[in-house]
């Protein structure tokens, strides 16, 4: 466990050294603002509740977690730091968490820096602040889900651009699959229980179930599952690509 | 053969791995859908996620088995975002009943389309359909519940689940749930000295609050004079105009309510429907008044039957001598006279009250006095004689009237663990306390149960056709059904109110508006004045005796006033302009915080951690 946290600090550190992190961190915090603000009305709709700020996260994580995770694994092996990294006495599955968490840690950070949000729409009205709590936990463990899914992409490919657009693209199918124009569209043609399932499958449908204020363990377990799935198929991609 | 196998594994490796992993996932969220359903935290400040224990009693208590149905329009809902979350909550709600049920309950959703056997069995059900679905279809959004089978089969409906009443979904269900369980109706007793049974003997009628209880419930008459004990099956007792009550019968009601049972008092300090002689044969004199006093002692209460409350601005308009006369001592009190939190008020639109009287909590009480109706702050309290005196002309109860600036309370839940007003007696059965906390409604009227004050009767082939115009009756009815149930049923309130809106914006927003009202009344009366100067000095058309020209100082006047006319035209319309602006600049001020000023520190940071990592390397050079 000490490898996976010390790759975790040293892979957050690693962040910070460049202007790369600044420069994301302030994109999150103006795109989130705006789109809270314009974009989801917060101020004219006059309710003390973050939704609209909520509403927009699963659309902002859809352009920048690529952009966090596309260098995770395929920088690596696009310049040969993999084999660098193999040779050291940490395991696959440990590199790979390890690079997860900082990315996460990352994530959370960015989060954090949203709290004069969570000040103003105290300041404005009394907010439910157990649900603003649990809007940011839902938050941070879609966007889990989400780097886990690029931490898998990135392993697939040496190119980061690929990795981008391949992690983009299965996000945004992970965000479609609960829309209810989705489900609509496939209503006739698959079985009732098949569009359950495929209910069951949405990241926001979890995520919003969460933001209500409700820590339920069917969501908790699902963002786990997701997380383990694709950080398992990460260290699957990687494991192969060292035995070739 | 060796190459060969092991060429084979490390291909398939990846697929079979990732297959593996798919599957695995699959299975993982298939089973916490299906057996995770009740673990969970409920972060909310008012736990509106989380059965109360009052549900949980009524759910473990259930004997038979049962189907519960949702029908929610699916379909017809998709434009109407909040209804389907509404749906969500409810579905939730509905879910983790049926699994604390451990298979009494059994719970389904069914989408009733248009034109299908589903929307059929949903109307013929008792569901009501809003309209106003997606390309006009209606929406079916109720509960069914069903219990045994064939001819024994029961059911219970919720019509339609109002977003007006989101607040008491849980005691709607719960009490859907109640009386599935339990199909018997209460059992109300009624102790009146009023003639609130009618008199068959001359043909007339029980009054129709009565009638209606004889729906809901099972109601029997007892006799205040012969009255020793309460029969404990009895749920509510409702005491009407306690008059001249025997100390016996005043003991009975007392045990009543300390052994756990459920009681309304109808007080007033002037029944306008009692029929004894205002003064007797005998030369007793007899206000028509009625009192609980030994018991509102004992339980706490402050209740003087000799004064009435008048309330202007609430007062009821009649009719007298052809003209309308509004009466301050009849009022109409409305929504914002009803206690929203209570399930008994939280619906209702309008009480009519005649005469009432007012309750208070006496200065060394623990008990605890929950308002259902009060005055407005613009009452004041006088005699009640001065009430029965003014009956020939109502508008005298307006003069001298000075509004004392209280809300009066006219009913009220009270709550405490009772204490015995009769610590003396102690026969078989006698509690001095009771053994838990319980409740008694409080009334100070008893005219709001006559037909005259909420209905309006219009002949009709032969019948009597009632219209309701006022919802004293149900106002009753929801005591009794409120009180009727179990005390689990009765414990389950009403959430606090689920919005939340922008306070300080509101607060902002009322102060702008009054500041712009000041302003606009003193630009108009400007305007009054300049507009009534100029017309002072322009000749008048037509006019024989005005001069025809004006002298220059005039037309220089004239043309002062029509500039001033403008200025105050622009003003006003920069006072509208200005209404909103203090509300903007706070807007704008927090869309600059959030949405510049931190960003713009965090990409500072960068920059000096940037510069000084710059600087360490060129010194490291």
């Amino acid at each position: 466990m000490s490898a996976v946290s010390a790759i975790a600090r040293r892979e957050l550190r690693s962040y910070f050294v460049t202007p790369v992190a600044y420069v994301f961190m302030v994109i999150f915090l103006v795109m989130a603002g705006v789109l809270t603000f314009y974009t989801g009305d917060f101020y004219d709709r006059g309710l003390a509740d973050l939704q609209p700020f909520f509403d927009m996260h699963p659309w902002l994580y859809l352009v920048l977690v690529p952009a966090v995770t596309m260098s995770m694994w395929a920088e690596e092996r696009a310049s040969g730091t993999l084999e660098l990294l193999f040779s050291l006495p940490v395991s696959i599955s440990q590199a790979v968490l390890g690079k997860f968490l900082a990315a996460w840690g990352f994530i959370g950070i960015c989060l954090v820096l949203t709290f004069p949000i969570w000040i103003t729409v105290n300041y404005l009205g009394n907010p439910d602040n157990g649900v603003v709590i649990s809007g940011y936990i839902g938050s941070w463990l879609m966007a889990g889900a989400f780097l886990a899914v690029g931490a898998c992409m990135s392993t697939a490919t040496r190119s980061q651009v690929i990795a981008f657009i391949l992690t983009a693209s299965v996000c945004f199918v992970l965000l479609l699959i609960g829309q209810s124009q989705v489900l609509d569209f496939f209503q006739d043609a698959v079985p009732p229980k098949l569009i359950g399932a495929m209910g069951q499958l949405s990241i926001v449908r979890h995520a919003n179930a969460i933001a209500r204020g409700v820590l339920d363990l069917r969501d908790l377990m699902y963002f786990g599952a997701m997380i383990v799935a694709w950080l398992g198929a990460a260290v699957l991609v990687l494991d192969l690509k060292r035995t070739r | 053969m060796k190459r060969l196998s092991f060429s084979l594994s490390r291909a398939n490796r990846l697929r079979v791995g990732l297959a593996a992993i798919a599957v695995l996932f699959m299975a993982v969220i298939g089973l916490s859908s299906l057996s995770l359903r009740t673990a969970r935290v409920d972060l909310t400040e008012d736990r509106i996620y989380t059965l109360t224990p009052g549900t949980q009693e009524i759910v473990d208590g259930l004997a038979k088995p049962m189907t519960v149905t949702l029908y929610f329009s699916e379909h017809a809902t998709r434009e109407l975002p909040q209804l389907r979350s509404y749906e969500q909550r409810v579905q939730e709600m509905l879910r983790e009943i049926a699994v604390r049920a451990h298979g009494r309950i059994r719970f389904r959703v069914i989408d009733p389309v248009p034109y299908s056997d589903d929307e059929d069995a949903a109307e013929s059900y008792g569901l009501t359909p809003a309209s106003g679905g997606s390309n006009g279809e209606r929406v079916f959004f109720g509960l069914v519940g069903t219990t045994g089978t064939g001819e024994a089969a029961t059911s219970q409906a919720i019509p339609f689940f109002d977003p007006a009443r989101e607040a008491f979904v849980e005691y709607d269900i719960a009490k859907l749930f109640y009386e599935l369980g339990a199909p018997r109706k209460p059992r109300i007793g009624v102790l009146s000295s009023l003639p609130v049974e009618g008199n068959m003997v001359i043909g007339e009628q029980p009054w129709a609050v009565i009638r209606q209880l004889d729906q809901l419930a099972n109601v029997t008459s007892l006799d205040g004079d012969t009255l020793k004990q309460v029969d404990p099956s009895i749920n509510v007792l409702l005491l009407i105009h306690p008059k001249k009550l025997p100390e016996d019968a005043q003991y009975a009601i007392d045990q009543y309510v300390l052994h756990g049972g459920h009681l309304v008092v109808f007080v007033d300090p002037d029944a306008e429907l009692d029929t004894a002689p205002l003064i007797d044969s005998s030369g007793t004199v007899d206000d028509h008044d009625s009192d609980l006093r030994r018991l509102f002692e004992a339980w706490g209460v402050e209740y003087d039957p000799t004064k009435v409350v008048l309330d202007r601005s609430q007062a009821l308009t009649i009719e007298l001598n052809g003209n309308s006369v509004p009466h301050p001592a009849m009022l109409g009190l409305s929504m914002q006279d009803l206690n929203h939190d209570d399930v008994v008020t939280a619906s209702l639109q309008r009480i009519n009250f005649s005469s009432a009287g007012f309750f208070e909590l006496s200065p060394n009480t623990k008990a605890r006095m929950l308002p259902l109706v009060q005055t407005s702050d613009e009452a004041m309290v006088v005699p009640s004689q001065r009430v029965r005196d003014a009956v020939a002309d109502p508008s005298t109860l307006l003069e001298n009237y000075e509004p004392s600036h209280d809300r009066y309370v006219l009913a009220a839940r009270l709550r405490d663990t009772f204490h015995t007003a009769f610590p003396e007696r102690k026969g078989k059965g006698h509690l001095d306390v009771a053994a838990a906390p319980g409740e008694v409604i409080l009334v100070g009227d008893t005219d709001l149960l006559s037909d005259r004050l909420w209905l309006d009767v219009q002949p009709l082939l032969g019948q009597q056709q009632l219209t309701p115009f006022a919802n004293n009756g149900d106002f009753i009815a929801n005591i009794v059904d409120n009180l009727g149930g179990s005390t689990a049923l009765l414990s389950i309130r009403g959430r606090a109110n689920l919005q939340r809106p922008f306070t300080r914006v509101r607060a902002m927003q009322a102060a702008a508006d009054r500041k712009f009202i000041v302003k606009k009344r003193e630009l108009e009366n400007e305007l009054y004045e300049t507009q009534r100067r100029l017309a002072e000095l322009q000749p008048a058309k037509g006019s024989a005796t005005a001069p025809t020209t004006l002298t220059t100082q005039q037309r220089k006047e004239v043309e002062q006033y029509l500039q001033r006319k403008l200025a105050i035209g622009k003003e006003l319309r920069d006072v509208q302009h200005q209404l909103n602006a203090e509300i903007d600049a706070l807007g704008m001020r927090l869309k600059f915080i959030n949405i510049v000023l931190v960003p713009l520190l965090v990409a500072i940071v960068g920059l000096v951690f940037g510069w000084r990592r710059t600087r360490r390397v060129r010194q490291e050079l």
